[in-house]
């Protein structure tokens, strides 16, 4: 995780040394100064988060999820992307109607790829995700702190439009995977079960280019 | 068991309890005075009051049922402008069944009709007394096999129509002497008939009786019981289940004195004077007999100066006990009514007058218990029952008549009565068993629930029940495993702390807000 962090700022920071010419490209569209494929870039970024899995929609829904993004290019059209996402919601169990919290904390670093048709930069990404997890039950007779961390993966498509000069407002698709092991227990009226945890996010982003 | 222990063993296991609760209203204001107001009470509690008025026009037959704490109310026959009146006392069976009759004016003639009450509603009145004009006529008894009969006297000949659980018998002439009236019949539950009449035999009234069988179907001859040359009359009769008989009667030559004389299930024993004798009075007596052979008579004794008092005496053993005044003497008493269980606990109820301040010549409802060797003390300190309400000096106008009493063999009693209160008529009572144990909650159902939360499921033991049909009831007590676990309000109950892979037997019990605990459901959950 460490590693991947130092990685993406290393990046950022050769990228913005490194480009400083205009591709042929560019040149077709004069509103705009674009690097040879992308250039560096950070967003805001809000989406829908849907859980997969009766277990979770059950409990929790559907919530908004937040996510911090930065992006720097690697040439020829790919470059790398990281985020930070927070997400917490409160639910409810169907049968007993006990009352959890959620919050996930996911760390998000992958390559993607980027093509320009005029304003639009449709894209299409991967990753590894880092998952911090927080449930808090509010019930005495039941596990009631559950935090796990765990690897996880996602994929994304998405398409950029620049509205003005460095502005850029993003559509987005992503799904990802993580599998949370089963915690200990001794409560006796409890099993305990790993958890694989899906979800999807459909949202917006606002960012800025460099 | 020595001598003095016996007594002490059978003190504890008296429940008659002299604590009665506050009066309940039954019907509702009336606009004239009941005719009648009985009770009666089975060996389950359930306590029948019957009643009947008229408004002016239409004739009212009203009965209120009390089970699991709570009255309910309604007609035993539409309201109608023929003449309905003289109900009896209702006979309640050990099943919840019972029988009242009373008379119906039908073109003319008086005739006398039965209702049965099934539990929970009356059938279609039926005349039992065929199409002749009767003169007199006594309560139905029913008895716990569903045997009923009734009696009357119709043109000076006694007439009874019987039902052998399923239809009532035309009538049967039990004598056509003529010159009988006041018929009184008591019925066992091995179907055994004890009947006594008044026959006049010039120029004295006396004291007929004659035993009916339902094996058999055979009446008996009529046959005298007194014969004395005086007057008798008031005469009433109880037919114990082992047969015995007690009759009672007034016997008057300048005065009036009570009579009794006890009946072996074929004889009749030699008639014994069980009040003071002449120059004072006794009359109106009231009697009840229990399966062990003990008997309590009560009556209004009237001395020859001063105020009327209620006068008592036990059978027992063979022999008649002493004579105990068990009202006070403050005031004059009227209307007795008696009952005895087979503990031998006994209750008597009278209407008594009091003074309020200007308040005066009211009548008051009073009881008196007998625990098996006394009643309850009227000297030096008044403990009887009163059944009239606390209220200030110088409002209460209330006067209570016609009480009548029940009682069970677990002590369980009800009284009833009517009040005026200067303006309107209630049917009231009260019972001293309100604080009896709900009945249980109804079918308890339930199983194991799974909880699923991310990571976890939980599981419980999650149990309901229909609730428990005594309005009294307040919560429940759960027990898990012969263990109180919970006690809650609602019919729920979920079991967090259980453990995988393991049964429960879980129990359901009511209770009442005295803690009062019924009989427990069981349902046992496993895995």
């Amino acid at each position: 995780m460490r590693i991947s962090v130092v990685a993406l700022a290393l990046l950022a920071v050769a990228r913005l040394s490194a480009f400083s010419y205009t591709n042929e490209a560019d040149e077709k569209c004069p509103c705009v100064e674009r690097g040879p494929f992308s250039s560096f870039s950070v967003e805001g970024r809000m989406s829908g988060l849907f859980f997969v899995g009766d277990l979770m929609n059950d409990i929790y829904g559907a919530g908004v999820n937040g996510e911090i993004m930065g992006s720097v290019p690697l040439g020829w059209g790919f470059e790398l992307w990281g985020a930070v996402d927070y997400f917490a919601k409160k639910g409810h169990t169907d049968i007993d109607n006990t009352a959890t919290r959620i919050t996930l904390v996911p760390l998000t670093i992958g390559p993607r790829y980027t093509y320009q048709f005029g304003h639009f930069l449709p894209y299409i990404g991967a990753g590894l995700k880092y998952y911090f997890l927080h449930i808090h039950n509010y019930s005495s007779y039941v596990i009631k702190e559950i935090s796990k961390n765990a690897p996880g993966v996602v994929g994304e498509v998405g398409c950029k439009y620049l509205i003005w000069d460095h502005l850029i407002v993003d559509g987005f698709f992503n799904y990802s995977y993580v599998h949370f092991s089963a915690p200990h227990t001794s409560l006796g009226n409890v099993v305990t079960t790993h958890l694989n945890l899906q979800c999807w996010n459909l949202g917006l982003g606002i960012g800025y280019e460099y | 068991m020595n001598r003095f222990l016996i007594p002490l063993v059978i003190s504890l296991m008296l429940r008659l309890s002299a604590d009665f609760l506050p009066s309940v209203d039954l019907t509702g204001a009336l606009s004239s005075s009941p005719e009648s107001v009985y009770a009666s009470i089975n060996g389950s509690g359930q306590s029948l009051v019957v009643a009947d008025y008229t408004d002016g026009s239409d004739y009212y037959l009203v009965y209120s049922l009390y089970q699991s704490g709570t009255w309910t109310s309604g007609n035993i026959l539409a309201p109608s402008t023929q003449y309905n009146a003289g109900i009896s006392s209702p006979a309640l069976n050990a099943s919840g069944n019972a029988f009242v009759s009373w008379v119906q004016q039908n073109a003319g003639v008086f005739q006398i009709v039965v209702s049965f009450f099934n539990g929970t509603s009356w059938s279609t009145p039926q005349v039992v007394s065929g199409a002749q004009d009767i003169d007199t006529f006594a309560p139905v008894a029913y008895n716990d096999a569903g045997q009923a009969i009734v009696t009357w006297a119709q043109g000076g000949d006694v007439y009874a129509s019987v039902y052998n659980g399923s239809s009532w018998s035309g009538p049967v002439t039990v004598t056509s002497t003529s010159n009988n009236y006041s018929t009184v019949s008591s019925l066992n539950n091995n179907g055994n008939v004890l009947l006594i009449w008044v026959q006049y035999v010039s120029p004295y009234d006396q004291v007929y009786y004659a035993t009916y069988d339902f094996q058999t179907d055979i009446w008996s001859s009529p046959a005298a019981l007194t014969t004395s040359m005086e007057n008798h009359y008031n005469a009433t009769a109880a037919l114990n289940n082992s047969n015995q008989g007690v009759a009672v009667w007034q016997e008057s030559s300048s005065n009036n004195s009570v009579v009794a004389s006890i009946y072996n299930g074929s004889t009749w024993g030699t008639t014994t004077l069980i009040s003071s004798n002449m120059p004072t009075t006794s009359q109106f007596p009231a009697l009840a007999l229990n399966d062990s052979g003990e008997a309590v008579v009560v009556w209004q004794f009237v001395p020859s100066s001063g105020n009327s008092s209620t006068q008592a005496i036990i059978y027992n053993s063979g022999s008649w006990g002493a004579l105990e005044t068990i009202s006070d003497s403050n005031n004059s008493t009227n209307a007795t009514s008696v009952a005895i269980n087979n503990l031998g606990n006994a209750i008597a109820v009278w209407n008594q007058d009091y003074t309020i301040n200007t308040h005066s010549a009211n009548h008051s409802a009073h009881a008196s218990t007998y625990n098996g060797s006394s009643w309850l003390s009227v000297s030096p300190t008044d403990t009887t029952i009163v059944f009239t309400p606390e209220v200030a000096p110088n409002t209460v106008n209330d006067s209570y008549y016609s009480s009548s009493v029940a009682m069970n063999n677990s002590g369980d009693a009800v009284v009833a009565w009517y009040l005026y209160d200067g303006t309107n008529y209630y049917v009231q009572a009260s019972t001293n068993y309100a604080t009896t144990t709900p009945l249980p909650p109804g079918r308890v159902f339930g199983g194991q629930e799974r909880n699923k939360l991310p990571f976890q499921t939980q599981h419980f033991n999650q149990i309901q029940w229909s609730p428990s049909p005594s309005s009294f009831a307040v919560g429940y007590r759960i027990y898990r495993d012969g263990v109180l676990v919970a006690t809650v309000q609602s019919p729920l109950y979920i079991d967090n702390s259980i453990v995988l892979n393991q049964s429960y037997v879980y129990e359901v019990a009511s209770i009442d807000a005295s803690g009062n605990q019924s009989s427990s459901v069981s349902l046992t959950i496993s895995p």
